[in-house]
């Protein structure tokens, strides 16, 4: 609730607590009037918020994150003695120019929270320290620069990305992450065919391309998960993860994140509270910005098993997008999430009252012009 | 209070942040906040993270930095408290057709506005003069002050003519709720009558109120529905017995899933006595009913409880919107009088941030599936006086009219009691700086103008609902229906099925858009 709308209902209700009605408009015009003041430009300013969970209750009994336990366990990599383990499904990943000291408490709070049963990774270009107990994924460029990671990064840049890769394939054994970029589609087969472990989108990198410049990062998740699954139409994923990060910076966006298709979370509080308790050199202490990390991350933990146990999931994986609704219409379309109440995605409400119209007009439209008259309509909603 | 910009923050900045700090201490003084919810540390710690976050371009929210800074010093999860941040709660966007709140010319005091709930399955019938009820507010989540406002508010009401129910919410009843009339205290030992007055005094002194009247406060006029929740937080059976129906709350609009919780630093020694539990510690109910897991446990417990109640009393089942049509199924088929459906909106005195934020769908998108699951059973059962109540963001007369006409026999508001009684929203309940003393601080509540704020904004909206069903020339506000409603968006017509001012719905509209587009497209297709 916005505070403008907040202080239309409190003077609503003192009006109606006088003894005399005197309202002479309901607190529904008035916010109407402001919303209509604003217009429709600030409804989509944050796109998450109008996304939203079904929780469990009748139908589906919900599990107690007190006294049951909810699986966050993830794994990396699709063979067998290669795989990376977190207990949490989040890798740190984000463009942070750290201090020392400041690594010194994120590798601390990190130890720590493996020492807690509490893995989490980090996707870093810094060569890995030698005494962690947590995965650390290094971002390389060229095979020379790997340094004893569990895992690297890639980023892709052309065609000869593809010819790197087989040859990190031959001499590299942990998991091996690409990072795309727009134009992923055209390639992701390509890399799962080579044996690529995960595919990394960042999705604030993504929106910024001409290609995804009018959409929000639910599409583009939706899309790379799109790409991901039908590489393995008709097969078992073998466990190919899909990495999403960039626009992730709460727990109900993982939360969203993850049911739209994501398997692991590039997250990065962990790393903005690193560099904030390196902020004021006199008070800089290693330890105690590593308690900070430490427990804002255990704090996330319990976030992340009380929402899937308060929907109905024991499993922090088995989230998927039928377990959400949206009260907006862009939500819908870009992330195919159905509309809440109706139960449909806005595409299918369309679809159906395309067919339904043209069946009556008795008139003949093929499969590729219905498309084209369907995208013009959702234009014009946008 | 005076109005003083604090200067150790605005010296941080120099640019839009100064702006923000001056805009917060605005706040905070125009609401009369003394003092801020959130520890030194925290909020010393938000400051940098949004400082480091702006130097470096690092986009997140405000509102996300906090909740990151509390987690960061505390290690706990936020809690937040009343309803949810909806973006888009459709209310708005339909309107009344020719209603109007204020009817000057005409008198429509005739119009019957009253609500029926049981006999269904129960022998006996709560009625009341208004279709809405206090919505479930337990004691422990607000304070005292504020439930004896609620209950002289009631009973004054009732001596006017105008009986409106109470929910006791989860957190049990008090002593005048339980033993408000002489039936109830009928087999009552002496002893038992005397621990329960020593109690009563022990309240009382501790809210500053034992001047008020033993016999005055004794007396409940108005019909009460008691709460039986996954945490059982009631003493012994007269909680049930001595009501007037009984809830079963399964789950609620801003906690979903969640189970009830109280954050230890409200379950004073009184409250825990009142809950039997234990004091200073959180008061964490089940996620469910840890003999509810099921349709079958359902119909189960709601026999259980109509044998112990020997059929009398309605029996109420309370669920959270979400998978509404498979839950309305469920309860429908449970032996229930009545459903109770909590929108995403609905309040609660505290929940876990992101569940209340995250979990649960509107009040009037979830009113679609529920008029299905309803006239589906309905297909093949004879009406039998099956009632619907719906919560979660409905605060005055319109709104009430508008679920009303959209199928809800009923509507529970209980954040619009709290702004009754001086709520100023600023949505701190679960902490102790409510400043208007009604959910945990230590200011002082004043009784007697909470009271009159209540009884008048009954009245009032009694009034307007009259003036409402009469501008629209019905007897009954019950008698309003999808017809005396439009909306104004597309969305809003898709979720609700209404139509818009110029009689097209949501279907016509897009089938214009696809003919322009086929127009535009020069795809007029060829007849088959």
């Amino acid at each position: 609730m916005r505070l403008n709308e907040k202080a239309i209902i409190r003077k609503s209700i003192i009006e109606l607590c006088n003894a005399e009605p005197v309202r002479k408009e309901s607190m529904d015009d008035a916010i109407r009037a402001i919303r209509e003041k604003r217009g429709n430009k600030n409804r989509d300013e944050s796109l998450w918020d109008y996304v939203v969970a079904l929780g469990a209750q009748l139908s589906r009994p919900p599990f107690d994150p007190y006294r049951e336990k909810i699986k966050l366990r993830t794994e990396i990599g699709r063979k067998g003695d290669q795989k990376v383990t977190l207990k949490i499904p989040l890798l740190l990943y984000g463009e942070f120019d750290l201090s020392q000291s400041s690594k010194d408490s994120l590798n601390l709070a990190l130890n720590d929270l493996a020492d807690s049963n509490s893995t989490i990774g980090i996707i870093s270009k810094d060569e890995p320290c030698d005494e962690r107990k947590y995965p650390h994924f290094q971002i390389i460029s060229d095979i020379n620069q790997i340094s004893d990671p569990d895992g690297i990064v890639i980023e892709y840049v052309n065609a000869n990305t593809i010819e790197k890769i087989k040859k990190i394939r031959k001499e590299f054994w942990g998991p091996v992450i690409v990072e795309v970029d727009e134009n992923f589609s055209y390639y992701v087969p390509q890399l799962l065919e080579l044996g690529v472990d995960g595919i990394l989108i960042d999705t604030a990198k993504i929106t910024k391309s001409e290609k995804y410049a009018e959409k929000h990062a639910i599409s583009v998740i939706h899309d790379a998960r799109a790409s991901i699954n039908e590489f393995y139409q008709g097969k078992e994923n073998d466990g190919a993860c899909l990495i999403v990060a960039g626009d992730v910076d709460s727990t109900g966006k993982i939360i969203k994140v993850a049911g739209l298709g994501a398997d692991v979370i590039g997250y990065d509080t962990s790393l903005l509270i690193a560099k904030v308790g390196h902020y004021s050199e006199e008070f800089f202490d290693e330890e105690i910005t590593a308690k900070k990390i430490y427990n804002h991350m255990m704090a996330t933990k319990n976030e992340l098993t009380g929402i899937p146990a308060a929907l109905g999931y024991s499993n922090f994986h088995n989230l998927s997008p039928s377990d959400f609704r949206t009260s907006n219409i862009k939500a819908s379309l870009e992330g195919d999430i159905m509309l809440e109440g109706v139960d449909k995605t806005y595409t299918q409400i369309l679809e159906e009252i395309f067919d339904d119209h043209i069946s009556k007009k008795q008139i003949q439209i093929n499969e590729q012009q219905k498309q084209k008259i369907l995208e013009k309509v959702i234009l014009e909603e946008n | 209070m005076s109005f003083q910009a604090n200067t150790q923050y605005i010296n941080y900045g120099r640019n839009w942040l100064s702006l923000v700090i001056i805009t917060n201490e605005y706040i905070r003084h125009e609401f009369g906040i003394k003092r801020m919810p959130l520890s030194k540390d925290i909020m010393n710690f938000r400051w940098n993270m949004e400082k480091t976050a702006k130097e470096i371009g690092h986009a997140t929210s405000l509102k996300n930095l906090l909740l990151d800074a509390q987690k960061a010093v505390e290690g706990n999860v936020p809690y937040a408290s009343l309803g949810a941040h909806v973006p888009n709660d459709y209310f708005p966007d339909i309107r009344i057709k020719n209603a109007k709140l204020n009817s000057i010319q005409q008198d429509n005091s005739d119009i019957d506005t009253s609500l029926t709930i049981g006999g269904r399955y129960s022998k006996n019938i709560i009625k009341t003069d208004v279709p809405f009820s206090v919505g479930a507010m337990s004691y422990g989540s607000v304070k005292l002050p504020a439930k004896i406002a609620l209950h002289f508010a009631l009973n004054r009401l009732a001596e006017n003519g105008i009986r409106v129910l109470m929910n006791t919410g989860e957190g049990g009843a008090l002593p005048w709720e339980v033993y408000g009339s002489e039936k109830s205290r009928e087999h009552l030992s002496k002893s038992h009558w005397d621990s329960i007055l020593q109690y009563t005094d022990r309240l009382l002194k501790d809210s500053n109120l034992d001047g008020i009247d033993m016999d005055k406060l004794f007396q409940r006029k108005y019909p009460l529905v008691v709460q039986y929740a996954s945490g059982r937080f009631w003493k012994d059976p007269s909680y049930l017995l001595n009501a007037d129906g009984i809830e079963i709350k399964i789950g609620q609009g801003a906690k979903i899933g969640h189970g009830g919780l109280l954050p230890g630093s409200k379950v004073t020694e009184l409250v825990a006595e009142n809950r039997g539990i234990l004091p200073n510690k959180p008061a964490h109910s089940p996620s469910r009913h840890l003999d509810i897991l099921g349709p079958e446990d359902l119909v189960a417990k709601v026999l259980e409880l109509r044998e112990l109640t020997n059929w009398e009393m309605p029996i109420i089942v309370k669920v959270g919107a979400s998978r509404i049509y498979d839950d309305m199924e469920i309860i429908l088929k449970s032996y229930a009088d009545a459903a109770t459906v909590d929108g995403l909106a609905g309040g609660t005195g505290a929940a876990p941030f992101e569940v209340r934020e995250d979990i649960g769908i509107n009040t009037i998108a979830s009113l679609f599936p529920i008029r299905n699951a309803i006239a589906d059973y309905y297909k093949t059962h004879d009406n039998d006086g099956f009632k619907l109540l719906m919560n979660g963001g409905i605060w005055d007369s319109e709104r009430v009219a508008k679920v009303l006409a959209l199928g809800a026999d009923g509507v529970g508001i209980g954040t619009g009691f709290l702004l009754a009684m001086g709520c100023t929203l600023i949505q701190e309940c679960h902490t102790d700086i409510c400043p208007a003393g009604i959910t945990g601080s230590h200011e002082k509540l004043d009784v007697e103008n909470s009271a009159d704020g209540i009884f008048n904004y009954i009245k009032t909206t009694k009034t307007e609902l009259e003036n409402i069903a009469g501008s629209l020339g019905r007897k009954s506000i019950h008698d309003m229906n999808p017809d005396d409603l439009v909306v104004s968006d597309l969305l809003t017509s898709i979720i609700s099925k209404l139509k818009f001012l110029d009689g097209t719905d949501y279907v016509s509209k897009i089938k214009q858009r696809i003919e322009n587009a086929m127009a535009v497209l020069n795809l007029q297709g060829g007849n088959s």
